[in-house]
């Protein structure tokens, strides 16, 4: 069995993780101080708030843990690959988004421990937290499990919004599930779903990997996470919605048909404020959860959210790699940015790196903007990858401006319409001519004279430091 | 997305809304600050009469959704 547990309590054992045992108000911003601070001083391990108060400010059986995906580190360890650089991640991710493995299930369901259903739900009983400054709300950031016309399974990763002790609100982007419910809506129906707050890392990671719809999200999950899902009938829902036994605590509720209610301000992965809109009402019909649950958290618009999106990153470098298998790398957070994307590739023949490129366009509304790079590049570097479009870019024949494309609803250079533009940037060398070598100190010379034969390397932080308190801290230059 | 600042005429601070929240058929907003509903702001004229982007596909097949006012969470501790 595969659960936050089993990744968690190691860490707790190895004393990995942050702990604030004093109650906490997560809804007052004292996690989200705290967090800040951690990281201002450098620490993006998980932090565990074992004391958070619910929205109603009473002591709760719940536990906030936050910053599963701030450090790679962790994010590796998620995966049973501790000590994978991101890159290689990367291609783990890719290599596991390939393998569904079929869900098992079971009757008796770990998050069924305790079950409150209509009549008794109560949403303030649970820590809703708000993360920045002007939050329209208390707010989770769960995965919701849904099911599509086909019978098969989507999973995502959505905002959820307080918005009385029966409802929620729900950011949906016009993606799979936003499709599921529109055509439920279409015909007046309410739409089941399953909130989960709370599972194992890479559960959650595959909430966020691009999955054609003609697979079932539950058995992509089981090929991240290595195992399979373990699934129950729903209190609420039976086996018309079957949900993940394993997690710790689960909102089961209806989209209400034709219903929007305003929600936000929230901390989006733009690192931008996500304005008040119009989204999705919920009616919670049950709460289910374990005993003494914990309930995962993003610290939204920072380090973490940023991190959460390494299957995202994973899914359109598995769309790359469809499309050319000479991609031999890719980065997004690194490198490029929440909407550029950069790709790395043995370059074979001509117009290879457009159609890489526009895989990873077609694959997913969060990319507008691709860079395409040759193999001794690091994608995950942006120094050398600006240094390739520097040096490897004619503007007039290698960058491609791309029209009416639809965009993400959390892109701020959009106008009032969900259109947009974007670009590639083709900053390969060319084939049809020699081109430069790259300048480098020879590799054999670099093997055959170590550094610890000239010098003594653990002098050099030392000399560093005389060199700050003497000339002051480097800032940039050099290559 | 495409943004307007509101300002709440309670507590006087303002916040980022989406345009589409500029439809006509958007009668309140309501601030993340001190939780009260107002009506906004009478919309700028570049606005005026559009049911915002979002909501033009948004509202293909059903047709326009009612929008559902919630007191959302009241106590204000931030």
């Amino acid at each position: 069995m595969t659960d936050l547990r089993s990744w968690l309590d190691p860490l707790l054992a190895e004393d990995l993780v942050v702990g604030v045992d004093q109650p906490v108000d997560p809804y007052a911003y004292e996690c989200a101080a705290i967090l800040k601070h951690l990281d201002t001083a450098g620490t993006r391990a998980p932090v565990l708030f074992h004391a958070p108060r619910t929205l109603r400010g009473s002591d709760s059986p719940y536990r906030l843990l936050f910053n599963l995906y701030a450090d790679p580190r962790f994010t590796a360890a998620s995966f049973g690959a501790p000590g994978l650089s991101w890159a290689d991640l990367l291609e783990r991710i890719v290599e596991h988004l390939g393998h569904d493995i079929p869900v098992e299930r079971v009757d008796t369901a770990a998050v069924q421990e305790v079950v409150e259903r209509d009549g008794e739900v109560d949403v303030r009983s649970l820590p809703f937290v708000r993360h920045v400054e002007m939050e329209g709300g208390p707010y989770f950031t769960p995965n919701v499990v849904s099911r599509g016309p086909s019978g098969r399974y989507n999973l995502s990763w959505n905002r959820c919004m307080y918005l009385d002790p029966t409802h929620v609100a729900l950011h949906v982007s016009p993606r799979h599930l936003w499709s599921y419910m529109k055509e439920s809506e279409d015909r007046g129906e309410p739409f089941p779903v399953a909130i989960v707050l709370g599972h194992h890392p890479a559960f959650q990671q595959s909430a966020a990997s691009l999955i054609a719809t003609e697979r079932d999200e539950y058995e992509a999950a089981g090929g991240l996470i290595g195992s399979a899902v373990r699934v129950a009938p729903s209190v609420t829902f039976g086996d018309e919605l079957l949900i993940p036994a394993d997690a710790e605590v689960i909102l089961e509720g209806e989209i209400v048909p034709r219903a929007r209610s305003l929600e936000g301000p929230f901390g989006e992965y733009m690192q931008y404020l996500g304005p008040q809109k119009l989204s999705h009402v919920v009616q919670v019909r049950a709460i289910t959860r374990r005993h003494d649950p914990y309930i995962t958290e993003i610290f939204a618009a920072h380090a973490d959210h940023l991190g959460a999106c390494i299957s995202v990153e994973a899914s359109l470098m598995r769309a790359a790699k469809t499309a050319v298998p000479s991609v031999t790398g890719a980065s997004c957070y690194h490198a490029g940015g929440p909407t550029t994307f950069v790709i790395a590739m043995r370059k074979l023949t001509d117009g290879l790196p457009m159609r890489a490129a526009m895989a990873v366009i077609a694959a997913s509304n969060m990319i507008k903007q691709v860079i395409v790079v040759d193999d001794d590049v690091d994608p995950q570097n942006p120094k050398d990858v600006w240094w390739a479009v520097s040096t490897r870019t004619n503007a007039d024949a290698d960058i491609t401006i791309l029209k009416n494309l639809q965009g993400s609803l959390l892109d701020p250079s959009l106008g009032a319409s969900i259109s947009t533009s974007g670009f590639i940037i083709d900053a390969t060398m060319p084939l049809d001519r020699p081109y430069p070598a790259r300048a480098q100190v020879p590799s054999a010379a670099l093997e055959r004279h170590k550094l610890s034969n000239y010098v003594d390397e653990t002098s050099l932080p030392a000399i560093e430091s005389r060199v700050a308190a003497a000339l002051g801290t480097r800032h940039g230059g050099g290559a | 997305m495409e943004i307007f600042k509101a300002t709440c005429p309670a507590c006087e601070q303002a916040f980022d809304c989406d345009v589409s929240l500029l439809a006509p058929s958007v009668p309140r907003l309501r601030c993340p600050w001190c939780g009260k509903h107002f009506a906004r702001d009478e919309s700028p004229e570049l606005f005026t009469g559009r049911e915002g982007g979002f909501l033009a596909w948004e509202r293909k097949g059903a047709g326009a959704p009612e929008i559902v006012e919630f007191p959302g969470h009241q106590t204000d501790s931030s």
